[in-house]
């Protein structure tokens, strides 16, 4: 399967490193499935600091 | 295995076979690196991924009510694994931990192979936990492992014992921060 390396930037997460998927589109899911937050169980104004948006992912397949 | 020797000819010289055979010496020394000179490999002539494979670091907190394990957000790294057997390095850090209820008790910090819970936990680290309107400190985490080579993702976990309201404190001058090295 191909690999990818990434970088990716949301409002308060930076990672880069690679990731193994199909194509492009299935590697842009699975990172914003990994850095997107999920539900904690808790809903109050800390827990809607979480809420943020993927500012930016940068891909490149290297295989 | 051969070592690397320098070659030349001058003008109208006809080498020897032996003299021909050093630069298939000195082809295969650099196949199999003997040929490569001590510290003859700079930094810059690295792969940006030769040594660090991937990090992620998180800048607002992490707020919980889970008891865990639950993974903490952007605390994640996704990585490929060389060959050649090389031992891997996870390390993660946070500043801090508070939480807003309940008896003073201990908790853990993990690092883990693949999901939170149901995948390989590699590392542990006991964290007190106790109301406390300041932040008491979190461990840094470290885990040595030689995984095969290929895909994998780390993440950093939290097990607190309670449903009672955690955060984690990260921010933009203390990050959180998960890093992996091939070693």
């Amino acid at each position: 399967m191909p690999i990818f390396n990434f970088q990716i930037k949301t409002s308060s997460i930076e990672a880069s490193g690679s990731i193994e998927a199909k194509d492009e589109a299935e590697a842009q899911e699975l990172l914003q499935e990994q850095y997107l937050p999920k539900d904690h169980g808790f809903a109050d104004e800390k827990g809607k600091k979480l809420a943020q948006k993927i500012l930016k992912i940068d891909l490149a397949q290297v295989n | 295995m051969g070592s690397y020797q320098s070659w030349s000819v001058v003008f109208g010289e006809q080498p020897s076979a032996a003299k021909w055979n050093i630069l298939g010496t000195n082809d295969s020394a650099f196949n199999d690196g003997s040929g490569i000179g001590t510290n003859a490999i700079a930094a810059a002539s690295l792969a940006t991924s030769a040594i660090l494979l991937g990090r992620a670091s998180a800048t607002s907190d992490f707020v919980s009510s889970a008891a865990g394990p639950v993974a903490v957000t952007g605390l994640s790294a996704s990585v490929t694994i060389p060959s050649g057997s090389r031992r891997t390095l996870i390390l993660a850090s946070f500043p801090g931990i508070n939480v807003n209820a309940g008896a003073p008790h201990v908790g853990t910090a993990q690092i883990w192979d693949g999901t939170v819970g149901s995948g390989t936990q590699l590392s542990s680290r006991a964290i007190y936990l106790a109301l406390n309107s300041n932040l008491l400190p979190v461990p840094a985490l470290m885990a040595d492992v030689a995984p095969t080579a290929g895909s994998k993702t780390y993440n950093v976990g939290l097990t607190i014992g309670s449903t009672n309201q955690k955060t984690l404190s990260m921010t933009s001058t203390s990050p959180g921060i998960i890093a992996v090295y091939a070693t």
